[in-house]
Order: C-alpha cells, then structure tokens, then sequence
C-alpha cells in the first residue's frame, strides 16, 4: 500500500491530532487516578472521615481511558485477533473478509455512538448517588465518544490504509510491549 | 438454539479476523436481536463492563508492572537471581524462572512479566548457547508464576466477581504455595533438559559483587513487603495497594535507581495507554456477552449439565478445569474470571470446595490460557519478544504444558496447597 | 405467552426473591399461563443501577430495587433514608402500607423514570457491627465505619460518633478481616451471607439507625402492553407479595440472628436514643425538603 509514508494523506495527518489527544487525554486519566486512590487512603487516616470522591471519579477516569484508549489501539492495529484462518487462505478470500471485518467494526463504532448518546440522553436527568451533582449520562459520554472516534479510524482504514506503521502510531514502540493478564 | 446463535456468531467473527473484543459485543448484539432484547440493553451491559469499582486493581498493578519492567527495577531482580542460582548447569534458565518468581511477588502481570524478563534474558540465554525456542518457552511458562504470587490483580476480580464473600487477603496468601510449586517444578524440568542438552553453566558472582547486586535489588523486593504488608496490617485494601505500588515503583526507578529518562514517559504513558486499553474493552465486551448468555440462561443450563453429568467432586473439578481450560486457549483471562465466576460458584459450594481453593484453581488453568494459543496475551508477547514465530514458541512450550498440567492436578485435588498457609496466618 | 424476567440483587432464596418468586407462581395460575415470571437472583444481570436503566428499557420487565437508585429521579423516596426516620420496623410498615406509602408509589408511576411502582419490599433494620461493644455514641469514637456510598449514610455515622468510610461493598469483608475498617452496618441475614461475621467485628449492637424498604417496580413498556384486567392482578399480587415478604423477612431474621448468635456474634441490645439526638443535624441538613413528609410519617402511630 502507498500510505505507509510517515507524512501520510492530509486527512490522516488530521486524524493524527485526534489520536494524539485520545492517547494524551487517556494517559492522563491513569496519571489521575494513580494519584487520586492514594489520596482516598490519606484523607482516610489524616482527616478521619474517608473523601468519597475518588473511588467514583478514578472509575470515571477508568471508563474515559477505556473507550477512548480502545479507538487508539484499533488505529494501532493492537486489538487480539485470531490469524490463525485467516493466514492459511488464499489472498483471494482474505481480502473480501477483511472488509466484512471492517463493515462489521464500523457496525459496532456507530451502534456504540447512536445508543451511546440514546444512554446519555435518557440517563442525563439522573445522578449516581456517591456524586449528586454528576449526572449518569456524564459517565456514559465516553462511549459514544469512543465509537465515533473507532468509526473515524475505521473508515480511515477502508478508504486511505492501515495506518498502523506510520510514525506517529509506532512512537512508542523500541522496547518490547509490556502488558497486563 | 438461542445459546447456538450467540457462540456460533462469536466463533464465526473471531475466524474471520474480528478483533476478540468486537466479536463479543457483535454477538452479543446478534444475540439480544434473536431473543428479541432492546439493543440499548447491550450498551448499558457494555458501557457498565468497566464502570465497577472492583477492576481498578488491573490498571494500577499493570502500569506499575510496566514502570518495574522498563525503569530497571526487573533487570536488578534478574541480576539477583543469577546470584543465587546462575552457576548450576543450565543456571539461566533457573535464573528466568528464579527472575519470575521475584517479579511475580512484585507484580500480577505475566505479560509485564514476560516482557522484562525475556528482554534481558532471552539474549543473554541465545548468547551463551540455548536454543532461543527453548528460551522463550522458559520465560513465557514461567511468567505465569506472577497470577499466583501476591499481588495478583486477578485474585482481586477473582474475589469482587465472587460477591466479596471470599478474602482478598486469603487469596492473596492462599497463592503463594501454588506459585512457588509452579516455579519449582518448571525449575526441576530445566534441570533435567540442562543436564540431558549439556546446556552451560553460568560463572559464580564474586562475593562483593553479590552483595551489592543483593542491596540493589532490595529496593524492588521492598515492594512486595509494602502491599502484602499493608493490606494484611490494615493500613489500606488490596484495591488501594495497586495504586501504592505505582507510586512506590515510580518514585524507586526516577528517584533511586535514576535509569530511567524524564522523556521517556511519554513512550511509557502511550504503550500502557494502548495495553491497558487492549485489556479493558475485552472486559467492557464481555459483560455484554455474559448479559446475553445470562438472559438465555446458559448459565443455568451448564450448572445443570455439570452436576447432571456426575455428583462425585473430584470428576466436577475435572469436567470444569477441562472448560476452563478450553475457554482459556481463547479468551483473555479478566474476562473469564468475571463471567465464570458467578456461574461456577454454585456448583463449587454444592460439591463443598472451598472458594478460595476454587480461586487458584482458575487461576493456574487461566493462567494456562495465557500461554496457549489462539488467543495468548503472554504468548503473542513472548514471540513479539523472542522475535519468534508463534508456532515455533508452542512447539518449544509442550513440554512446559505438561509441567503446567501436573500443577493443575495438584492445586486441583490438594486443597491444602491453597488452603494451609492462609488459614495459618489469617487466624488470630 | 408473556415472560416478566425479574432482577434481584439478593441471592436465590432471600425473602424477596422467594416473594416475588411466589407472585410469579401465582400469576401463572390466575392467566392460566398466559404471563409467568422469570426469576434472574443475585445481580446477575448487574448492578441495581444497571438493572434499572434495563428495566426502564423494557428489556428486563420487573427488578426489587433499593431506594438509592430511585432517589435521584424520585426525590421524595430520599425521605426513608434518614437515620430514625422510623421508630422502628413495625412502624415503617405501617407507613409503607397506608397513605405516605401508596403516595410515593404514585409518585414513582407518575415520573418520568419510566417505572411502574408494584409494590414496597421490607429490608429491615440496619445496625452496627463492630470490633469492640458498642453501645453509646462515645464507644464509637475513632472507629472507623464502612457506610454505603452516600453523604448522608457518611454524615450519620460521622454524626453518631464514629469515623464513617465509603467503601465498596465487595472490599468490606476483608477490610473487616485485616483491619482497614473497624466495623460496618447491615440487617443480621446480610451480615451472615455476606461472611461478615466471620472476621473481627462480632459485636452487633442494635442501633435500628437506618430502616430503609425497598420498592418492587415493573417496566412501563411491560405495563402498557397489559389488559387492564391484567394490571389490575399484577397490582393485587404484587401487595400479596408486599406482605407475604415480611413474613419471610420476619423469618430469615430470627433464623439469620440464630446462627450468628451461634457463631459467637454478641448481639448488644442498647437504648438508641443518644443516636436518635446525635444524629439530628443530619435530618435537618438533609430533610429540609422533606419537613411535610417527616411529620407525617412521625404522625403515624
Ligand atoms: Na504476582
Ligand atoms: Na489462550
């Protein structure tokens, strides 16, 4: 494919600038919640009381890094998949199902930003009770946000490539991926 | 029929090449539209998958594992283990696994593990003469140790998916014997292939040189002196002790050891961005997988095929290791634990084991899961690592499986493994 | 054929979930199995905050829900959160059952939660379970108390002498067992299933601070696809089931109250005034809005 260079199409350069600050606004949510845990166990000691605000808001901190962060690593080509079918066929028939797999990650992007903001709308008016001024809806934005930034990445990859080589999306890669499980 | 719609399209998608998260999300929603479910309700299941309190331990032990694995804290603990056991035939693989057990106590994450501990060693081992294969299988099997060791993220979902009925701490505590059973049986395998393969000694490390190779790595030991004994004190809750240890691994590698640069944050903070990420919306899938497959009740029906099929304990350990080993080779391991947890549950305390037995059991056999393939999390990164064919690593795996299998057995139908030690230190 | 999946967050078995069990069975038989009810026990369709979001959907028809998550879009319904806003349990009855009661299932019905409003449910008494005896404010002083996550619940505790913590109710076994909190607050057949016993906090002083009931709604979708004849007998079983559920309740707690009793659980009987008066700057932060509805509910003899 042509669009491997690290320059890239105009609009991926655009896309570029929502990776970067899905990856940005991500990292600082895990930054966030790193320090705001430890502070819930210091106010537990020195003020007595326990603060309830930081369980609630690093959950929050958990979903926003969560959806946003998933939309990166599709653009990054990081989510698991199963090659073992796939490598095994001919290029003929592993080139129509790769566009099922697009149509079908496309599907599940706009099904998470249409019902997404259904979720938020209907739920808007409500609060969760450890944070009565934090509307539930609020906690759901980061899906429908999520899906439409996955649905950009997608489409982006159906009609300019895979993007997974270019510089800006291998920046972190020289040591090997460390990870959870 | 409902039941055969949802795994048919899940297996269907994952085939094809759909990402193993969207393929659960995808099926679910196929799901939900046969039985005539509101797609809406799939967002909710989905949007609440990550919305729990009781997944926050994952992204704190992860980064963490990944501040210890690049910062230098991991390659001391290495450094360590070759002190004590570098110089026996075949010294480097036992150092690997000896490395492991080391990291595992520090961390809960096998592919941090794996990563660290294959970056440094699995060179060094091609250097001095082992089969790089050979290498790869070591570090990879015996990355598993860190589910076992406290602290272990997993033992934490592990107990939340289970009701909070069953004690982190016990859980904690009750995988120690099982995790250094592992080490040490993979430990005696390697002695038996070193011997039988001539593979090299290492050279004994002066005795000055020990010592500050020791003094070294006590900074990264510390950790685990911190949670365990922070959480068995009181002084904070297991949840609470992953978000410690982050602090703790990031203040000893930029304030102590100092080897990691400023500017190289940003690379840390982008690749646990995307793992961490990774991991999480396989969890946030999989609550709507398990929403569907609740609300057809194949829960319910697999309770009532297990117990159908026999009422002898030992045979319902059996038949459930064999489906969570299956289950294993396929999907990540957080997930599994939060969907099987409440189905298995019952059908454990109907047969009268122990939950927190029943906790290591999945553990070991999920741990298992990491290392097989399809879908090995710890395996793809062993490869990524060894710069090694999948195919290849598995091949140089089977023996390790079989070291892996006779763990099982054991933590399967020896409960005091799991069960001596905490009922030991947990009853004052 | 019409099947009501119902949702409970308590396991198979509890009183509520053996009631409306029960209602289901019933129902079956008045339609001649027209409309039978499908039992989904022990949160396995999440959390009541999702089950709710499910039930206003349409995708799960019925859910036994606590009071928490119907505050937030029913005000009024906060008013049973208050510490000793009841006497005690005989007394909540009696206000679920009668005026104050029907009014704020209306009210439920009525708003824009998309929820009809069944039926109330008996939850019991909440009290302390602690490290050490409790049985005056004072005792409570430096204890640390896991409340649920709720300022209120946190301001009560704070108010009645102890530390209140916010803690999520999976974490609360073992941080009683390893000493991250010093006791915390449920009804005896919760405190037993939920293993909490079995760590150091064995005292169970009867505080009765919180009696909170719980509410049984159905699906407005489901409602409305019903005959009226219809809703009219899911109306008049579900106030069976409102009933029969307290006998039950009355049941698991003596039997609940047995084995703790057995398993070395010290139950304090106290006199709750001194917390009834310590606690009054709570009801009047909180319950401003609801001066009306406290007088009522005290006029209730
Ligand atoms: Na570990
Ligand atoms: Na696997």
């Amino acid at each position: 494919m042509s669009h491997h260079q690290p320059s890239g199409h105009p609009l991926s350069r655009f896309l570029d600038l929502i990776y970067l600050a899905c990856i940005w606004v991500a990292g600082a949510c895990i930054f966030l919640m790193s320090l705001f845990i430890p502070w819930g166990i210091f106010s537990r000691y020195v003020l007595g009381t326990g603060s309830q605000w930081p369980e609630p808001i690093s959950i929050l901190l958990m979903v926003v890094f969560t959806f946003l962060g998933a939309a990166v690593s599709y653009r990054a080509g990081g989510h698991i998949a199963v090659a073992m079918l796939t490598d095994r066929l001919p290029a003929g028939l592993r080139h129509p199902l790769r566009g099922v797999v697009h149509v079908l990650m496309l599907t599940i992007s706009l099904f998470m930003l249409w019902y997404g903001v259904q979720l938020c709308i209907g739920t808007w008016g409500q609060s969760i009770p450890e944070l009565p001024w934090m509307p539930v809806g609020f906690t759901y934005l980061p899906v429908p946000i999520g899906g439409a930034v996955t649905a950009l990445f997608v489409l982006e990859h159906i009609f300019l490539g895979d993007q997974s080589r270019r510089a800006v999306v291998t920046f972190d890669h020289e040591a090997a991926e460390t990870g959870a499980a | 029929m409902e039941a055969y719609i949802l795994l048919g399209s899940f297996f269907v998608l994952i085939l094809i090449g759909t990402p193993v998260a969207y393929a659960m999300g995808m099926a679910a929603l196929i799901g939900a539209w046969y039985i005539d479910i509101p797609l809406d309700a799939v967002m909710i299941a989905i949007a609440n998958g990550v919305n729990k309190f009781s997944l926050l331990a994952i992204p704190f032990f992860v980064l963490a594992g990944a501040i210890m694995a690049e910062g230098g804290m991991a390659r001391r603990l290495v450094a360590f283990a070759n002190v004590l056991v570098g110089f026996i035939r075949g010294g480097l693989s036992l150092v690997n696994i000896l490395a492991s057990t080391f990291f595992g106590a520090i961390s809960g994450s096998s592919m941090a593990d794996t990563a660290s501990v294959g970056t440094v060693l699995i060179p060094e081992m091609v250097k001095k003469g082992y089969p790089r294969d050979f290498a790869t299988a070591v570090t990879v099997s015996g990355s598993v140790q860190a589910i076992l060791i406290p602290p272990s993220h997993n033992a934490v979902i592990y107990s939340l998916a289970a009701g909070g009925t069953v004690s982190i701490a016990a859980l904690f505590i009750a995988g120690v014997l099982p995790g250094l059973l592992l080490g040490l049986t993979l430990a005696i395998m390697c002695l038996f292939m070193a011997r039988k393969r001539n593979y090299p000694k290492g050279d004994v490390i002066p005795l000055r040189q020990a010592l500050k190779t020791c003094a070294d790595a006590l900074w990264g030991l510390m950790t685990m002196v911190i949670i365990l004994g922070g959480i068995l004190s009181g002084v904070f809750t297991a949840t609470e002790s992953a978000s410690i240890a982050v602090l703790w691994a990031f203040f000893v590698t930029m304030f102590i050891y100092r080897d990691y640069r400023w500017n190289e944050l940003p690379k840390l903070v982008h690749r646990t961005v995307k793992t961490l990420s990774i991991v999480m919306i396989l969890i946030a899938f999989a609550a709507s997988f398990g929403y569907i497959m609740t609300l057809m009740q194949i829960p319910l029906q697999i309770t009532t095929a297990l117990t159908a099929l026999s009422d002898n304990r030992y045979v319902i350990l059996a038949l459930i290791n064999v489906l969570l080993l299956v289950l294993g080779t396929l999907m990540d391991m957080a997930p599994l634990i939060l969907i099987l947890t409440p189905i298995l549950l019952p059908v454990i305390n109907s047969i009268g084991v122990d939950p927190v037995h029943f906790g290591m059991i999945m553990m070991v056999n999920l741990g298992i899961g990491l290392i097989t393939p399809p879908v090995g999390g710890v395996l793809f990164v062993g490869a990524a690592v060894a710069k090694l064919p999948m195919e290849q690593v598995v091949k140089a795996l089977l023996p390790f499986f079989g070291a892996l299998l006779l763990v099982l057995i054991a933590v399967t139908y020896v409960p005091a493994l799991s069960l001596w030690l905490p009922q030991t230190v947990l009853s004052r | 054929q019409m099947v009501l999946k119902s949702h409970d967050t308590h396991p198979a078995g509890y009183p509520t979930v053996a009631a409306v069990d029960n209602m289901g069975k019933k129902l079956e038989a008045a339609t001649q199995g027209r409309i039978k009810v499908q039992m989904f026990p022990g949160a396995v369709l999440g959390q009541e905050k999702e089950a709710v979001e499910q039930v206003q959907l349409g995708a799960i028809q019925m859910a036994r829900i606590s009071l928490g998550v119907i505050g937030p879009v029913v005000p009024e319904v906060d008013v049973f959160n208050m510490p000793f806003v009841f006497r005690d349990v005989a007394h909540m009855r009696k206000v679920i059952d009668g005026a104050v009661g029907d009014e704020l299932l209306a009210k439920v019905t009525a708003s824009p939660a998309r929820l009809v409003a069944l039926g109330w449910m008996d939850g019991g008494a909440r009290s302390l379970y602690t490290k050490k005896p409790v049985r005056t404010p004072a005792d409570l002083k430096g204890q640390k108390v896991r409340m649920m996550g709720n300022p209120l619940f946190v301001d009560t505790m704070n108010a009645m002498g102890g530390n209140g913590i916010a803690m999520a109710y999976g974490e609360v076994f073992t941080s009683l067992q390893t000493g991250v909190i010093d006791g915390a607050e449920n009804n005896p057949p919760s405190y037993f299933t939920a293993n909490h016993y079995n760590t150091p906090a064995k005292y169970y002083s009867q505080t009765n601070h919180l009696i909170i009931p719980e509410i049984l709604v159905m699906s407005k979708v489901t409602w409305d696809k019903l005959t009226p004849a219809d809703q009219a007998l899911v109306k008049k079983l579900a106030r069976e089931a409102q009933m029969e559920q307290r006998v039950l309740w009355d049941k698991s707690v003596e039997e609940y109250t047995a084995k703790l009793k057995a398993a070395g659980v010290e139950f304090i009987n106290i006199d709750n005034k001194p917390f009834y008066d310590a606690t009054a700057p709570v009801r009047a932060k909180y319950g401003a809005k609801f001066q009306d509805l406290m007088q009522r509910i005290a006029s209730v003899k």
